[in-house]
């Protein structure tokens, strides 16, 4: 967690400080940043922020305060039941999975003699690389209706299109948020606190039980609201499967009825779904900021598995092969099919370079204003800079449909000119990701002492400068990982780009969906490989570098 | 008969070319308040935690109360020996508030509310029941901690390093004050440190610790000038 730094501002007294316009500041202005406020570059770009997130957004509600009573009755009675019943349901089935699996595989890894876990460490986090309706296609060439054992056997072995199947495959590829939180703080977790519940007479089965596993809440906790929040938003999965939730049906009440005014108020239901998982997650939170106490460090003690040993190890193994062995290995194997075929030709290139055309830019614009955004947090704090904050962080939370939609509303009506253009994505793309650049950027800069901005300023650098000159040389590392975080993020982007897209703009993730909704499976195959290379690449730059 | 009765141990961490410790004997009377002082490195925290049993010794024999809990095929996991354990960082529970840290693992009933009752008075932190250990202070934290060993009356209490995370001022209050608690619930204490105004402060007796042997100090009134020196 963040700690906001207090300053001190004795260097120089507040009323000699220049500000906006170069006047001297209010008194009451210099009081809500207790004596320290920014210069006016870092205010703009935060105001230029915080307008990209709260537009479309406030847009998506208006609209649906102007749908007009009639409309919201019919939907009410109609659609929404389904579908809140639908995502409800599969929202609490896969996040209770993912958390079984995700702390069982947590603590197999970290705690326990199991064989092979330094490998096994790394498959485990693998399915963040792949996106969940790249996995479901890969699912879908084997298991479903018309797959592959569908051929050898005669007949589909299971009901795949069925909430099951859905669930399952949700689990499968969202667990690893769960599992790395779990395992990062299994790791932190000081060896002292199972020692004292030992020397308090505890068994260890009863130490896991009693001190382990509530030390561990918050990191579980975490986890599982990212799960929580990826059920909502997802769009790719759920459609290729079929299953109607909200954000499918969002989907199909913009571009199969083209009613705007209804898909803004299931929108509005949506995002005051993801509301209430995010009040779930601060209400949880506050308070309960397990401080680890300071102290010697000692590596934790695992635990012999004796008898257990095969069967965990069989268990580890099912999940890797399911989440990761069998989609990349469908994948080649499909891709190869394709390269056959003659798949592997211009159009693929062009596919590509539209997905970095949008995923490039974004990236750039990403760091370029996670940057001061982030110093403005950090070394000006204040009721503003933390709200700017917050409602920049929120933007994780919102599935790209509503997203989309927003910036359809603002676009079409204050920014004709770049409508339709590759612009609108991008647009999008940041409100999305731009929270995970400014994590990044945050991240470098708490480990870069205030002392450096004053020592700066000391030697007559101007404030605007300080952040230019000194700070972001130190902080570039992080600053182009988040970039590398968000290229990626944007690359697999799939229901903002499917809406927002020119005619003609396809990139890879628009590609695979269209060509999976319509059954051409070995030609989906080849441009899903090249996303999930071109998404590791990134990947393990960054795991590299850290 | 020794309460505690360390014989010839040597232990190696896997990984590490030189033992932690080697031959090492030491024997603690029922009662007594013994510091083991040395420079870190030389293996007294191993000790420590070998008596405690977090760690299995390759060789030599330790006893409690004339029974012996690790050594000739035999080891008694930590849970079942009775000993009382201070950690350098106390490691207190952090989502429990003082009552249930200290009555961690105790069984449930009046009995247990009472003495708790009592080692929260003894260490004067009447009041503090429902606090959670991040709104303690660091002295605060200590006395949890120390009410925490005490209050399940154990053979031995094991103190690793107690002071090292106070300040100057705090750290000669709570010399007092442990010596104080110790004295009057009577127990046997064996305290690791290396500070020598810790444990002339604390202890009954001293023990010196170089690497590889122990020398056996007199009673702590005849010594204490001769260390002071």
């Amino acid at each position: 967690m963040a700690i906001p730094i207090h300053r001190q501002t004795s260097a120089s007294p507040p009323s000699t400080r220049r500000c906006l316009l170069g006047q001297t500041p209010s008194r009451r202005w210099l009081g809500v940043w207790r004596g320290n406020p920014p210069s006016w570059d870092l205010l703009l770009a935060a105001l230029l922020a915080v307008i990209l997130f709260t537009a479309p957004i406030g847009y998506v509600f208006l609209r649906a305060l102007q749908a007009g009573l009639d409309r919201w009755q019919v939907l009410l009675r109609t659609r929404v039941p389904v579908l809140l019943g639908n995502t409800l349901i599969l929202m609490g089935t896969v996040t209770a999975g993912a958390i079984v699996i995700g702390v069982t595989c947590a603590f197999l890894i970290e705690r326990t003699d199991l064989p092979g876990r330094r490998v096994l460490q790394t498959l485990l986090a693998m399915p963040l690389i792949i996106p969940p309706y790249v996995g479901a296609l890969t699912a879908i060439i084997v298991l479903g209706p018309t797959g592959l054992l569908r051929d050898l056997l005669g007949r589909a072995p299971i009901r795949l299109y069925s909430f099951g199947g859905v669930a399952a495959l949700l689990i499968l590829f969202t667990y690893p948020y769960i599992y790395l939180m779990t395992a990062a703080a299994l790791r932190r977790l000081n060896r002292s606190f199972e020692e004292a519940a030992r020397s308090c007479g505890l068994s260890y089965h009863r130490v896991v039980m009693r001190v382990i596993l509530p030390m561990l809440r918050p990191a579980i906790g975490a986890g599982a609201v990212l799960v929580a929040l990826y059920v909502l938003s997802d769009f790719g999965l759920v459609s290729l499967m079929r299953y109607d939730t909200f954000t499918r049906a969002i989907y199909f009440q913009m571009t199969g009825r083209f009613d705007r005014s209804g898909a803004a108020v299931l929108s509005t239901l949506l995002i005051t779904l993801t509301l209430g998982v995010l009040w779930f997650e601060v209400k949880t939170r506050t308070g309960k900021g397990y401080a680890q106490t300071v102290g010697t460090y000692r590596p934790p003690q695992r635990v012999p598995l004796g008898k257990l040993k095969l069967p965990a190890l069989g268990f580890v193994l099912l999940i890797v092969l399911c989440s990761v062995i069998l989609p990349i290995g469908v994948l080649l194997y499909w891709g190869a099919q394709g390269v056959a075929r003659g798949f592997l030709n211009a159009d693929l290139v062009r596919y590509l370079t539209n997905s970095l055309r949008i995923a490039a830019p974004t990236a750039v614009v990403a760091m370029a204003l996670a940057v001061p955004v982030a110093y403005l947090r950090s070394r000006h704090p204040s009721s503003i800079s933390r709200g700017v904050d917050r409602i920049i962080s929120a933007g994780y939370a919102l599935p790209g449909v509503i997203v989309a939609l927003g910036v359809i509303f603002i676009f079409n009506r204050y920014l004709p000119a770049l409508y339709a253009t590759p612009g609108m994505i991008v647009a999008a793309c940041l409100m999305r990701f731009l929270p995970q650049s400014l994590r990044s950027a945050d991240a470098s800069l708490e480990l870069v002492a205030p002392r450096l901005d004053e020592a700066a300023r000391g030697m007559g650098v101007r404030a605007g400068l300080v952040l230019w000159k000194v700070i972001l040389p130190i902080i570039l590392p992080g600053v182009l990982a988040g970039g590398a975080l968000v290229f990626v993020s944007t690359m697999k982007e799939l229901p903002a780009t499917l809406l927002l897209r020119p005619a003609g703009l396809d990139t890879l993730a628009v590609r695979i969906w269209m060509e999976a909704h319509e059954g051409f499976y070995a030609a989906a195959a080849l441009p899903a490989l090249l996303l999930v290379l071109s998404s590791a690449l990134p990947l393990s730059w960054m795991i590299r570098r850290y | 008969m020794d309460l505690i009765h360390v014989e010839k141990v040597s232990k190696t961490y896997p990984g590490c070319a030189s033992p932690a410790l080697e031959n090492m004997s030491l024997a603690v009377e029922e009662g007594e308040i013994v510091a083991l002082l040395g420079a870190s490195g030389c293996g007294k925290t191993t000790l420590l935690r070998l008596i405690a049993g977090f760690e299995r010794p390759d060789q030599g024999e330790i006893a409690l109360q004339g029974r012996t809990v690790a050594g000739d095929g035999i080891f008694v996991p930590p849970e079942r020996r009775g000993v009382g354990m201070v950690f350098q960082d106390y490691a207190l529970f952090p989502h429990l508030n003082v009552y249930r840290n200290i009555a961690f693992g105790l069984p449930r009933g009046r009995k247990t509310e009472a003495a708790v009752a009592d080692m929260i008075a003894m260490v004067g932190l009447q009041g503090f029941e429902r606090r959670l250990p991040a709104e303690l202070s660091g002295g605060q934290q200590q006395r949890v901690a120390l009410a925490r060993a005490l209050v399940r009356d154990p053979v031995v209490v094991l103190l690793d390093e107690p002071f090292s995370n106070l300040d100057t001022e705090l750290r000669g209050h709570m010399r007092q004050e442990v010596r104080r608690l110790l004295r009057n619930t009577q127990a046997t204490a064996l305290l690791v440190t290396h500070d020598r105004e810790d444990a002339l402060r604390v202890a009954d007796r001293l023990v010196l610790m170089d690497r590889d042997r122990t020398d056996q100090m007199p009673e702590l009134c005849c010594i204490k000038e001769t260390v002071i020196d």
